[in-house]
Order: C-alpha cells, then sequence, then structure tokens
C-alpha cells in the first residue's frame, strides 16, 4: 500500500514492519487478554476492557501526536499543500482505526465466549457505541494534544482526565454522596453507554433500542475509512 | 514580476534573535540566497515565508498571496526543505518522498517517473527501498531535498541544504538550481556556506541579527571588497591582541591563533600592521593577502566570519 495521503502514510507507518505491530497488538493484547480468559465477575471484565479503550485511544492518541510534533513531523506537514482539517481528520481515522485493532478483537472474543447469541439489534448497537467511543475518545486526546507541550504533562494531567471519565461513566464505584450525579453522567457517557451494551452482550441480556443509530454511525464511520484508504485517482486511471 | 515580496517585516523572539524590519524582494525566476552565522535570522525569515510563523508587524507575499496574514495557497507552487530533515522513519525513503510527490496532486505515474529521476541524482536508488531510519544525515538531507524537487515547483525554498551533503550532490544540486532560473522558476536558499552559494544564486542577502546588512549580486559584493586588501596572519601562540587603532583597519577578527584584517589597498600599510601586532607581543608564523570572495564579502561587512 503507497501512501497517497496523510491516512495511508500514518497507517503504513503504523503498521510497518513484524516488530512494530508486535509492539503496537501486543501491548494491548497483554494488558486485555486477562480479562478475557481469566474466570472474573463480568462487570470486572467490561469495566477492564472499556478502561483499556479509554486508554489506548485517548492516551495512545495525545502520546502519538506530541511525538509527532516534538520530531517535527506536524511541521512538515504544514508545508504540503495538505489542508489542515484534512491533516486533522486523517489523524483522527487513522489513530481511530489502530484502536479498533488493538481493542476490538478483545471485545468481540469476550463476547463470543460467553456463549451467549448476540442479537443483531445490540451487536449494531454495541459496533456504533464502540465507535463513537473510540472517535470522540480520539478527539479528546487530540484535544489534550494540543494543549499538552510534552508528554509528561499529558500523561499528568491525561492521567487525571480518564480517572474523572471512568468515574463519571459509573465505571468503578464511587462515593455515595456523588452517586446521583454519576447515575446522570453515566446515561450520556459514551463509555458508560458502551460498558452497559457489552455488560448486556456478555450476559445475554438482548436490548433494540438505538440500533438503527449504531448501524448507520458504523456504516458512516466504516464508509470514511475506507474513502479515504482507497486511492481513487489510480483507481478511475487519473 | 516580484514572486516574493517582504515589506517591513518583524518577528522576533528576544532582542536580537528573529528578524527585524527586513524589506526584501525576490523576482519570478531569480535564485537569491540569504547568508548569515546561526542564529542571524535565515531560519526565522524561511519559516515566516513558508507561513510556519506568523510577524508581528510587516507583510510577505508570496505569488501575490498575503503569507503574513495566514494565506496557503503559495504551498501549492512551492518546495520546501526545512532545516531539520523530517521523515517518517520506519517507511522507506521511497515511500516518504511518493507521498510528497502525490500531496502535490502529482498522477501515481507521473510520481513513478520523477522519483526515478531525483533518486538517481541524489544517489539513493539502491536505497530507495530502505526504511529512513537506516539512512545517514546526509542521506536524509538528500531526501528531503529529492522531496522539495520531485513536483518541480515554481518556488523552491531551502534552508541549510548543503548541510551534510557530499560535493558530488552540491555540484548536481547547482547545475538544477541553475537550469530551474533557465526556466523561469525562483529559488530561495537560506544557508551559511558562501562558496557553493556563490556558484548558484544572482542575487545574495548578507543577515546580521536579524537585519539585512548587504545585499547584490555575488560580483557586486565580492567587487565592494576591491578596495581593500584582506591579511591572514597565522600567529605562533594565543596571544591577545588589541584591534589595530588606526582609521585603515576596516576589520579585524581573531580565531584562535589567525587573524583576519581587512584593510586598505595600500601595501605600505601591512608593515605598520605587522609592527602592531609584535607591540602587542604576537609572533608571526605565515602573513598572506588573499583575493575576494563571498566570504570575505561577508566578513567585511559584518565584521564576523561564517561558519560552515
Amino acid at each position: 500500500m503507497k501512501p497517497i495521503n496523510v491516512f495511508r502514510l500514518e497507517l503504513c507507518s503504523a503498521f510497518s514492519g513484524f516488530r512494530t505491530v508486535v509492539l503496537r497488538l501486543g501491548a494491548a493484547f497483554l494488558i486485555g487478554a486477562p480479562f478475557v480468559f481469566v474466570a472474573m465477575p463480568v462487570r470486572i471484565k467490561v469495566v477492564g476492557l472499556v478502561m483499556l479503550t479509554l486508554f489506548t485511544s485517548f492516551f495512545g492518541t495525545a502520546v502519538s501526536l506530541v511525538r509527532a510534533r516534538s520530531e517535527g513531523r506536524l511541521t512538515r506537514l504544514r508545508v504540503l499543500p495538505i489542508p489542515g482539517w484534512r491533516v486533522l481528520s486523517d489523524q483522527l481515522f487513522v489513530y481511530s482505526l489502530v484502536d479498533f485493532v488493538q481493542t476490538g478483537p478483545l471485545i468481540l472474543l469476550l463476547v463470543a465466549l460467553s456463549g451467549y447469541q448476540v442479537s443483531p439489534g445490540l451487536g449494531l448497537r454495541l459496533a456504533g457505541l464502540y465507535c463513537i467511543t473510540v472517535l470522540l475518545l480520539n478527539v479528546a486526546g487530540l484535544t489534550l494534544a494540543r494543549l499538552m507541550k510534552n508528554n509528561p504533562e499529558v500523561h499528568l494531567l491525561g492521567g487525571l482526565i480518564v480517572m474523572g471519565v471512568g468515574l463519571l461513566s459509573g465505571l468503578a464505584p464511587v462515593p455515595s454522596r456523588i452517586e446521583p450525579l454519576v447515575e446522570v453522567t453515566a446515561v450520556f457517557s459514551p463509555i458508560g453507554r458502551l460498558a452497559d451494551a457489552l455488560e448486556r452482550a456478555v450476559t445475554g441480556v438482548p436490548q433494540h433500542e438505538g440500533a438503527l443509530a449504531g448501524a448507520l454511525f458504523f456504516l458512516v464511520f466504516s464508509g470514511l475509512l475506507i474513502s479515504r484508504a482507497v486511492d481513487w485517482r489510480t483507481r478511475f486511471g487519473r | 514580476m516580484a514572486c516574493i515580496d517582504i515589506t517591513n517585516i518583524v518577528c522576533e523572539y528576544a532582542p536580537g534573535r528573529g528578524v527585524c524590519n527586513v524589506s526584501l524582494s525576490v523576482e519570478e525566476g531569480e535564485c537569491c540566497a540569504l547568508l548569515g552565522k546561526n542564529g542571524s535570522g535565515k531560519s526565522t525569515l524561511t519559516r515566516l515565508l513558508l507561513g510556519l510563523e506568523r510577524p508581528q508587524s510587516g507583510r510577505i507575499a508570496v505569488f501575490g498571496s498575503a503569507v503574513s496574514e495566514g494565506s496557503r495557497n503559495h504551498l501549492t507552487r512551492a518546495g520546501a526543505v526545512l532545516d531539520t530533515s523530517v521523515h517518517w522513519d520506519n517507511l522507506s525513503g521511497y515511500d516518504n518522498a511518493y507521498f510528497v510527490a502525490r500531496s502535490y496532486g502529482l498522477s501515481n505515474a507521473l510520481v513513478k517517473e520523477r522519483l526515478s529521476i531525483y533518486l538517481q541524482a541524489a544517489d539513493l536508488q539502491e536505497w530507495a527501498d530502505q526504511p529512513v531510519v537506516g539512512y545517514s544525515y546526509g542521506m536524509r538531507r538528500k531526501l528531503s531535498i529529492v522531496q522539495a524537487l520531485c513536483h518541480e515547483p515554481d518556488l523552491l525554498i531551502m534552508d541549510e541544504p548543503t548541510a551534510g551533503v557530499d560535493a558530488h550532490f552540491l555540484t548536481r544540486l547547482a547545475k538544477m538550481v541553475q537550469d530551474r532560473s533557465l526556466r523561469g522558476r525562483t529559488t530561495w536558499i537560506a544557508g551559511n556556506d558562501p562558496e557553493w552559494v556563490s556558484g548558484v544564486a544572482a542575487k545574495v542577502f548578507f543577515l546580521d541579527r536579524g537585519s539585512i546588512v548587504a545585499k547584490g549580486s555575488v560580483d557586486d559584493l565580492v567587487g565592494e571588497i576591491g578596495t581593500f586588501s584582506e591579511v591572514r596572519i597565522l600567529l605562533e601562540g594565543y596571544t591577545q591582541i588589541a584591534p589595530p587603532p588606526f582609521p585603515w583597519v576596516r576589520s579585524f577578527v581573531r580565531e584562535g591563533r589567525m587573524v583576519t584584517v581587512f584593510l586598505e589597498r595600500e601595501t605600505s600599510l601591512i608593515p605598520e600592521l605587522v609592527e602592531w601586532i609584535v607591540s602587542q607581543g604576537g609572533s608571526i608564523i605565515r602573513l598572506e593577502t588573499i583575493g575576494g570572495t563571498l566570504r570575505d564579502a561577508f566578513l567585511l561587512k559584518t565584521g564576523k566570519t561564517i561558519e560552515t
């Protein structure tokens, strides 16, 4: 695959060579595998994988982007005739795609090994929520990277944000005083909803609402990724 | 028509750092060079030209579009070599160059054709499929230059193109720049290699502490030395010697054991100079008078030597 745009450039770079691929996927797999294969309460398995998604998507993007900036790669892109929004959206898509490859298989494995048949409605809702969550976390990661000067700053502030988001999404027990607040925020948090949908899928509880929206988002997002991945000019002989 | 038009540009990071009230213009098809010491403002001016920095005041227009006001239109017609070579290290040199060329809208077939020519010219053909992480500094620089040349831009902007690059490629690059000028394409070079610059640039600007201290063609600038003699004196030791207090001494620069002096062209003055150095406790090993070069012109104008 030749790098014809920023999306394909970053994708080629992320998966160039056996060593890079093993390092990129291996770390996420090693951290996530216990939540899939080791016997433990379903809630812990679900929260473990959602937190892993939170870390890889949010931190991964922020750290990668700050490194790209400090190495001068963003400046290099700025002197090319590529609009800023295009660079940003391509980076967003490619970092999201990398996150799918890192945590998506683990989530699929968890659902598959649960032994329950997942209804198409819940499956589509889960897929849509997963895509939205990863995309939003990447947007947050990009924003954090823009605000921070270096990676130690990203780690410090990012750690606090991940902890806060995790708590407000209802992923971890909170003091009774703020429980009513968390009940409200968890409803609006895609992370909380993803955990909820995943728990339902793993415990065999059906759910149909949100399937259409999930399917629509999944399709649009997949379409966008494909549109950036295909070399239309060469394909149509221009 | 002016390809680059810079008017009263100010972009200072600290007093004496950056550029201060610089105005210049470069015509289409001209090759201009900015010469200066490290920290003289060459890279700042180049970054301003590329739109990577916003000036505090003044105006920069490239091909008529106001870069100083955030326009990026000129980038479609420009190719840039930044002062640091930045690549996606785990991709091959070919893939890095391919990406840049395609960014300028070149078709797949044209990119292949051009890359074959330019990679060959840079002696990178056999390394093209290797990841850039294994490239030497000079190879990275050459790859950056190939990337900037591949789409044959109307304006080529190069910051320190000679740094770390072998003489063989520099000769080829000089030829390419001359060919560009013949075809009406503009080249901007920011560097500190007066020997190479004097072979390619039609117009030279000397930059010192963020300001232009002299400008003109190589011949004009070197011609100005004509009324002066450059005398290089090698001393035996590191004796401290005060600058001679004579009105006919234009500049006196001491670097280690070497003293470079510009004085009015009058052979009878040299014995007086020698007498002064000896009176200061200096012991002379060698003394020579030198013909004028761009390096000498820079020294004469700024009172500073230029590093390469």
